[in-house]
């Protein structure tokens, strides 16, 4: 069973996923397995095909995501994806909700080290 | 990034072209990841496009070491596979998930069909659909036939309605239970249909013991037994001829009975 601090860390990699995929498609039509690549190597999110998929898949049912196949060599089409203008609405307003979150953590997060030096 | 390959010189023709061999464990990989979605519930349209992905990827990384010199043989595609999240990781849904076919796509390029495929593929599923509903009803049926034909039984000294209605509960359960129970199928109604089956007999075996003969219950177990036949035979070769990544969500032919389990990929 996983602990309290394993469940938040879980939370907030499943909470920012979207926002990261949506990042990762908006500088360039890319598909499934770059993406993972891209995101396991990222130090804190570390995140692996079985979440990333899934995801995309939902992504792109929700019409964030544009899907054109193309045939591919290695086996079955490869699924490239882009940004919709929805996806672009999206990940704007998820970029503001992040740097307003993020601001306010910070600032808490600094206050509370200028606590405890005071002690 | 993109190391596929189209041409090779020393027999190697990219991963599209893999043996059979080496096709093996990453089929096995890809039936389980596809039946532990369908236990959550998965689209057909989720788990197509999932399982693409999957696969797209693990023949990536088979052409990716081919390139860096290794050999390519059963062993390096096993390490692959087991090097990936296992097929239960995609049992758990995390997020509100699509259960309609509902993903757009554009330019496809590859899934060119002719009306005729087009058409016949609409009626395997619309059959198929069908197929499972007739399954679940028929379990019912042959359970209240035999709670039916019990009392009625019971309540009539010649018994012949009530036993009717046995052996029509039995043959009902026979068939929805085989029906289910081959496609791989943990479904309530399997169960009914079990009990239809075998307690059906069993109280006609014990009723016309006591009536009358024995030669009775022989022609009933071989009707039984030829009816089992004669269904089984017809199902499976409809199962067999349907696609499991073309199936609707549900029915047997997505879930790909025979090949391996979703929680361990073992085979049957």
């Amino acid at each position: 069973m996983p602990s309290v601090e394993d469940a938040w860390v879980t939370q907030i990699r499943k909470g920012t996923l979207e926002l990261c995929i949506l990042a990762i498609v908006a500088k360039e039509e890319t598909y499934g397995y770059a993406i993972v690549e891209q995101m396991g190597g990222l130090p804190g999110l570390e995140v692996t095909e079985s979440t990333v998929y899934p995801l995309l898949v939902r992504m792109a049912s929700d019409r964030l995501l544009l899907v054109r196949t193309q045939k591919s060599p290695s086996g079955p089409p490869r699924r490239y994806y882009r940004l919709t203008p929805t996806g672009e609405d999206r990940l704007l307003h998820l970029t503001r909700t992040w740097q307003a979150v993020s601001n306010s953590v910070e600032r808490l997060l600094d206050g509370r080290r200028v606590q405890t030096k005071e002690r | 990034m993109d190391t596929d390959r189209t041409n090779d010189t020393d027999g190697w023709e990219g991963s599209a072209n893999l043996s059979s061999e080496l096709r093996e464990p990453v089929d096995r990989f890809l039936d389980a990841v596809e039946l532990a979605m369908l236990a959550v519930g998965s689209g057909r349209s989720e788990r197509h496009a999932t399982i693409a992905e999957l696969e797209l990827q693990i023949l990536t990384m088979i052409d990716r070491r081919r390139s860096e010199g290794d050999t390519i043989d059963v062993t390096l595609v096993k390490n692959i596979v087991d090097g990936l999240d296992p097929p239960s990781a995609y049992g758990a849904r995390t997020t509100d998930q699509p259960q309609e076919d509902s993903i757009p796509v554009i330019e496809s390029q590859s899934e060119e069909r002719s009306p005729r495929v087009v058409f016949w593929k609409s009626f395997q599923r619309a059959v198929q659909s069908l197929a499972v509903r007739i399954d679940r009803a028929t379990a019912w049926l042959g359970l209240g036939f035999l709670l039916i034909g019990l009392f009625a039984f019971l309540s009539n000294s010649e018994g012949f309605i009530g036993g009717a209605l046995l052996i029509l509960s039995t043959l009902l359960g026979a068939w929805t239970f085989f029906r289910i129970q081959r496609s791989g199928g943990e479904s309530f109604e399997m169960k009914i249909g079990a009990i239809s089956m075998s307690v059906g007999p069993l109280l006609l075996f014990w009723v016309i013991l006591v009536e009358s003969g024995l030669w009775a219950p022989v022609a009933i177990a071989a009707l039984v037994y030829v009816h089992f036949v004669i269904g089984q035979t017809l199902w499976m070769r409809f199962v067999a001829s349907v696609d499991p990544r073309e199936a609707k969500s549900g029915h047997p032919s997505s879930w790909a009975p025979f090949r391996s389990s979703p929680m361990t990929g073992q085979m049957h």
